[in-house]
């Protein structure tokens, strides 16, 4: 089992970097979280099948964490996939996501395979139903007005991962995280320059944060 | 937490990453990386 970032940078991607997602891998099964350039492409890069990918994570629904959703979703029905999709994002998203895919008739083409939405509440440690490789599990961060989620992956006897999706520093995250052996964190900013757009961390905040979760 | 890897890396740091590791260095006493894109890390 493991995990790959299909890309690393914050919401605009570079040469050599594109906008966070990652998948993480387990026994004949995949979760894909976020969705951004090509995520098809991305996948067969990373050597992820894509048959094998059962659960979408949407943290949040900045452009650069969804923009490539509709062609995940597309590029899998012309594949050939009739099993349904798992579609996890913050309940209040949920509308927004069936409009995004609306625009190219994606759910209501009854050739397309079903999406099974799972609406994730505002609540600390929730957990998504148990399937596959991993417990997957959320808890609501702190990015400004936008509703969002960090999620925390946890394979069976084997070390929990947390990553933060975007936020200030946030106790959430630090609960979440604790016990966890690794810490994704954003690090958009640097405190060796004036923070940029947005509600983010700097590198040095992420830094705290993992410290704090011991 | 035995590691902190960095991502959502802001497009006007990227030509000091190491840079940026240091930095969170300074707070975590752990291993710390930049992400590395379509490598995969072992669970």
């Amino acid at each position: 089992m493991h995990f790959t970032f299909l890309g690393s940078s914050g919401a605009v991607p570079a040469r050599e970097r594109d906008t966070t997602s990652i998948v993480f891998v387990g026994d004949g099964d995949a979760v894909l979280v976020d969705c951004g350039g090509s995520p098809m492409q991305k996948l067969l890069l990373a050597g992820v099948a894509p048959e094998t990918l059962r659960r979408v994570v949407i943290t949040h629904i900045h452009a650069d964490h969804v923009y490539g959703l509709p062609s995940l979703v597309e590029t899998l029905y012309l594949l050939g996939r009739r099993t349904p999709l798992r579609l996890a994002c913050r309940e209040e998203h949920e509308g927004a996501l069936r409009a995004l895919l609306g625009v190219f008739r994606q759910l209501e083409r009854p050739e397309i395979f079903p999406i099974v939405w799972e609406p994730v509440p505002a609540r600390e440690r929730f957990a998504l139903e148990s399937l596959g490789s991993f417990a997957v599990s959320a808890s609501p961060n702190a990015h400004g007005r936008m509703p969002n989620i960090a999620v925390r992956f946890e394979p069976s006897g084997g070390p929990a991962v947390v990553y933060s999706s975007d936020t200030e520093p946030c106790e959430a995250v630090v609960a979440l995280a604790r016990g966890a052996h690794t810490l994704i964190h954003e690090a958009t900013f640097s405190e060796r320059r004036p923070k940029g757009v947005g509600v983010h961390s700097t590198a040095a905040e992420a830094g705290e944060i993992a410290a704090r979760a011991g | 937490m035995k590691r902190l890897i960095l991502a959502h890396i802001d497009v006007s740091h990227h030509g000091d990453l190491e840079g940026h590791r240091e930095e969170a260095r300074s707070r975590f006493s752990g291993e710390v990386e930049v992400a590395r894109e379509l490598v995969p890390y072992p669970l």
